[in-house]
């Protein structure tokens, strides 16, 4: 087992959702980054990360989710983040320049955008 | 049934076989003798037959000589007195008549009478004028024929038979008178030329069946007639009749003999003997022939049955004797007597039982080395020390084969030391040693048999040392002196060599027991040898393997065990005081990368190097399937998968289970191990007795997976059997180790495995190896913490765990808590990142209340090194400044310190001074 979190690739009204549950860290970021890629590929404009779930988000984590947005802007997608208000990772992103990214409280609210 | 048996001669002995068969023989021979005696009686019967015809004839012949001789006479006389002259007359011819009549011998009387019939010469001169004219013969002349004979007449005077003859007398034509003579036919059979069977009877018939003779008149009864009789008629008639075994006409007896006729007479004569005499002598002939041969008979029945007796006897004796070697006596065997296949049979079994005896002699012998070598194989395999093997093997051989023994050992390092010296009579063992010590073996001369041996590997024999042999061995004086009061005899030296190395050698010498070593000796002690070579190499095989075995367990058991705040783990192991080699039993405990931690304990069936290995490999796989998927049952039944395809057929039982430190659960999965226990500190013990099959034996089923939550104060204690196996009684072994653990909750320890390992072992040693692992929570949540980790990712989970943990005790919101996880991980992730280059350092972390604050220190002893430019980096400081209340970085040449100060808000109820006990 490596690292204590479960990322999950689901279509939600045609949106490619990643749903992170538990830890993201130096030891498990690789597969978040696979599976960003996977959803990248089904073509569509936006890709949805989810924390909503997530306990441990730290500079490493919030570093890639920046490099994704910018290689998805290259081909014309939008990297679009779930984290609710007063959440952990919503307060990490904030800290870390994450802000720069879209971020939403619900996954409605994310798809919806 | 035995009258079936007594007949049939399939149940004779041999001697009733002879036996019958000779009489068999003996009888056939008399019956042919018996039938040719028969044959022979009536040969000799019709012999006696042809004889008597024989001497009828001849009698027959003689009385017809007789007659014709009368005849002649008579009628030369006839003519003479015819004649002459002168009338005839007494006075002239009665002197002459005289003269013939006394010349003839037989003649009854001699006259002569004149034609009238009446005498007128005699030769006696009286009865001169008698008047004969009335006698038949006298009438039958005067019809004029020329001779008469008379027939029977009765004498004139004696009334004897006699008979007449009588002729004319004829002078020129005109008969001039009679010439008469008479004579006893009796008196022609007095005088026969040959000797008659006394009991013949001979009759003598005229021609008219008259009887003129016989030699028995008494059985006659006076008859005189016997014309009536048929054979008699036949033989008048001319016949010769042969009389063959006929009852007598006469007297009725059974007679045999002839009748025949007497020619110029007309008489016959009959000539018959009786049979029965004939008959008797020829029975009693038999008989005496029979007699003979019955005798003969019983002779050679008696013969045989003792010459049968003679063969048989020897041959009894020896059947007995062979009877008795085949029952494994030893007989003595009886001296060659009999026949010369008797003898032969005898030498022969005397032969083939000296070969037994032999054999036997030699089985024994062979019997009693091979149980010698058997004796020596048992004796030397109790023990796997080279030396005390060697020193075992000299007590064997003393006194069984030699008198006494040196044994010398080769060292590693190729010089001879004496092991050991024994002797038969344990107060000359001193003697021998004094010589053994004051002349050893010189290396360095390889007339020395020890020496020799140990160089050529090769045996030294020398059935009888003499002082050539010693002088030229190069023994000086002394120590001939030295080995003559030892009473040397015979030396046999033989290498101890195994695989093609010399361990040593063994020196065995007859000296007392005035015994000399025979070459059968030189092959027996060679094996002996042999075994004890092959038990030092194999001691030292063993010793070296137990070497590589002990270091290669050690080296698997781990050196250091995780511990965290809150959970302390302990290992205790013992190795068994009985079992000489290591055993496979192992514990292991180990990080997690999640911070969980991973505990094993196990145990390989069997012992030694294999043992060891196997155990080695175990805990690696468990090592390894615990990095993939730590759930226990995924983890061991990859260890399933892995033992079914590789390792042998060893039992391999395991328990494989996982400490979450954060929710305080042990989740196992138990492979056939004894149920690790839980203390708690309620005074409650949880036997965790869930559990699967051995290591191997479930790889188509799913393990299960077991969870049990772990109380503050609670321990759990995983072992091996040998724990619980002291007493041989697993029961009470449990029981022991229950009891262990419930004075261990009452009263604790530190180090728990170590402690219940104690209490339960009490004063006993193992007998088999024991392993423990106890893994023990403390009272109550600790407030501090200390780690030093490796520098590298997986280390980010421990310290992030730790903080958890007392974020929790210190009762800071959740949310804090994860924000000083997320600072604190940053600080980690730098010195991981950035602190070291390519080789590896450590991180050290604390963290603990001071001041009413909680302090968390993150250091290395690396260099610090700046954020980066890089796009994106450096946010980590950023963050934490922003989670914590107060950040302070140290840079020294020496290393960095970080230190992360976050404020507790006062509703904390913990002071600062008031530690918590550390576990």
């Amino acid at each position: 087992m490596t690292g204590a979190a479960s990322f999950k690739l689901e279509i939600v009204n045609g949106v490619p959702v990643v749903e992170v549950i538990g830890e993201v860290d130096m030891t498990n970021s690789h597969e978040l980054e696979g599976l960003l890629d996977q959803a990248s590929r089904t073509g569509r404009s936006t890709v949805v990360v989810s924390l909503s779930g997530t306990t441990y988000l730290d500079s490493k984590g919030v570093r890639l989710l920046l490099r994704s947005a910018e290689r998805l802007g290259l081909i014309r997608q939008r990297l679009v983040i779930v984290a609710p208000d007063g959440s952990v990772p919503r307060r990490i992103l904030e800290i870390a320049g994450g802000d720069t990214l879209p971020i939403f409280n619900s996954l409605e609210d994310a798809i919806r955008a | 049934m035995l009258a079936r048996r007594l007949f049939d001669p399939r149940h004779w002995t041999l001697g009733t076989r002879l036996v019958v068969s000779g009489l068999l023989l003996i009888t056939i021979v008399m019956a042919l003798t018996v039938a040719s005696y028969r044959r022979a009686v009536e040969e000799r019967r019709r012999a006696e037959v042809d004889n008597a015809l024989v001497i009828t004839r001849t009698m027959s012949a003689t009385v017809e000589a007789f007659a014709r001789d009368v005849e002649a006479t008579i009628q030369a006389l006839a003519r003479v007195l015819g004649d002459q002259a002168e009338p005839i007359s007494q006075a002239q011819d009665g002197p002459y008549l005289r003269a013939v009549f006394q010349e003839q011998g037989l003649l009854r009387t001699l006259f002569v009478t004149d034609p009238s019939g009446r005498v007128v010469a005699s030769y006696s001169g009286r009865e001169i004028g008698l008047d004969l004219s009335s006698r038949p013969y006298i009438r039958a002349l005067r019809t004029g024929i020329s001779s008469v004979w008379s027939g029977r007449l009765a004498g004139a005077q004696s009334g004897q038979v006699t008979v007449a003859y009588g002729s004319a007398v004829r002078h020129d034509g005109t008969v001039r008178g009679f010439l008469i003579t008479a004579f006893y036919p009796a008196a022609v059979f007095e005088n026969l030329p040959f000797t008659v069977p006394p009991d013949a009877r001979i009759t003598l018939l005229d021609d008219r069946g008259g009887l003129l003779f016989t030699n028995q008149a008494d059985v006659l009864r006076g008859r005189t007639d016997f014309s009536e009789v048929a054979d008699i008629r036949r033989a008048m008639a001319g016949e010769i009749v042969v009389l063959n075994i006929r009852r007598g006409a006469v007297s009725g007896e059974t007679r045999f003999g002839a009748i025949v006729p007497v020619p110029p007479t007309g008489w016959v004569l009959s000539f018959t003997r009786p049979l029965g005499p004939l008959e008797a002598q020829l029975r009693a002939e038999f008989v005496r022939q029979v007699g003979g041969l019955g005798l003969v008979f019983l002779l050679a029945a008696i013969a045989l049955v003792l010459f049968v007796n003679r063969i048989l006897q020897p041959v009894t004796a020896l059947s007995q004797v062979s009877s008795a070697i085949a029952r494994g006596e030893h007989p003595r065997m009886p001296a060659p007597t009999g026949p010369p296949e008797v003898r032969r049979l005898a030498e022969g079994m005397a032969a083939m039982s000296q070969a037994v005896a032999e054999r036997e002699t030699e089985l024994q012998r062979a019997e009693a080395a091979q149980r010698f070598l058997a004796d020596a194989s048992n004796a030397l395999a109790t023990s796997l020390d080279a030396e005390a093997t060697l020193r075992q093997a000299a007590r064997l051989v003393v006194p069984r084969i030699a008198d006494w023994c040196v044994v010398h050992m080769v060292d590693e390092d190729e010089t001879l030391h004496r092991v050991e010296v024994a002797h038969a009579d344990a107060s000359r063992e001193e003697r021998v040693k004094e010589f053994a010590r004051r002349y050893p073996p010189d290396p360095a001369n390889m007339r020395s048999p020890t020496t020799y041996v140990i160089r050529t590997g090769q045996t030294v024999f020398l059935r009888e040392i003499t002082d050539e042999w010693l002088s030229a061995a190069g023994v000086d004086d002394d120590a001939i002196t030295f080995v003559r009061d030892l009473g040397l005899r015979s030396l046999l030296v033989v290498p101890l060599r195994a695989r093609g190395r010399m361990v040593g050698a063994i020196t065995l010498v007859t000296a007392d027991s005035g015994r000399y070593f025979e070459t059968d000796d030189v092959g027996l002690a060679e094996e002996f040898a042999r075994r004890v070579a092959l038990a030092v190499d194999n001691a030292r095989l063993y010793d070296r393997e137990r070497t590589i075995a002990q270091t290669l367990q050690r080296a698997a058991l781990p050196r250091d065990l995780p511990s965290m705040p809150g959970i302390a783990v302990h290992s205790a192991y013992m190795a068994g005081a009985m079992a000489s080699e290591v055993g496979g039993d192992w514990y292991d405990a180990f990080w997690l990368p999640d911070g969980r931690i991973a505990v094993s304990i196990g145990d390989v069936a069997g012992r030694g190097l294999q043992a060891a290995v196997a155990m080695g490999q175990i805990r690696h796989g468990l090592r390894m399937a615990a990095f993939e998927d730590s759930r226990p049952s995924t983890v061991l039944s990859r260890v399933d998968r892995l033992l079914g395809s590789t390792l042998p057929e060893e039992m391999v039982t395991a328990v494989f289970g996982v400490i979450d430190p954060t929710a305080r659960t042990f989740t196992y999965s138990n492979a056939g191990h004894p149920s690790p226990i839980l203390g708690m500190a309620n005074d409650r013990i949880d036997v965790l007795e869930d559990r699967g099959p051995p290591l191997g034996f479930m790889r188509t089923r799913e393990r299960g997976d077991f969870v049990v939550h772990l109380d503050s104060g609670g321990f759990l204690i995983l072992y091996t059997d040998g724990l619980i196996e002291l007493h041989h009684d697993p029961m009470r072994g449990q029981d022991a180790l229950l009891q262990a653990v419930r004075d261990e909750i009452r009263t604790p320890s530190g180090d728990r495995a170590g402690a219940v390992l104690r209490r339960v072992l009490g004063d006993a040693g193992p007998r088999d190896d024991i392993a423990l692992l106890s893994v023990s929570l403390a009272h109550e949540p600790v407030s501090r913490f200390d780690l030093t980790l490796p520098a590298i990712p997986s280390a980010l989970p421990l310290v992030r765990q730790s903080v958890r943990q007392i974020g929790q005790l210190l009762g800071l919101p959740d949310e804090r808590t994860a924000e000083l996880e997320i600072a604190l991980g940053e600080a980690v992730n730098n010195v991981i990142e950035h602190a070291y280059g390519v080789v590896p350092g450590t991180v050290h972390v604390r963290g603990g209340v001071e001041d009413g604050a909680l302090v968390i220190t993150v250091e290395d002893t690396g260099q610090w090194r700046p954020p980066s430019a890089a796009p994106h980096t450096g946010r980590g400081l950023v963050i934490i400044r922003a989670l914590v209340d107060e950040v302070q970085i140290d840079a020294e040449p020496s290393g960095t310190r970080v230190r992360l100060v976050v404020r507790l808000p006062l509703t904390t109820g913990l002071e600062a001074g008031r530690e918590p006990e550390l576990v």
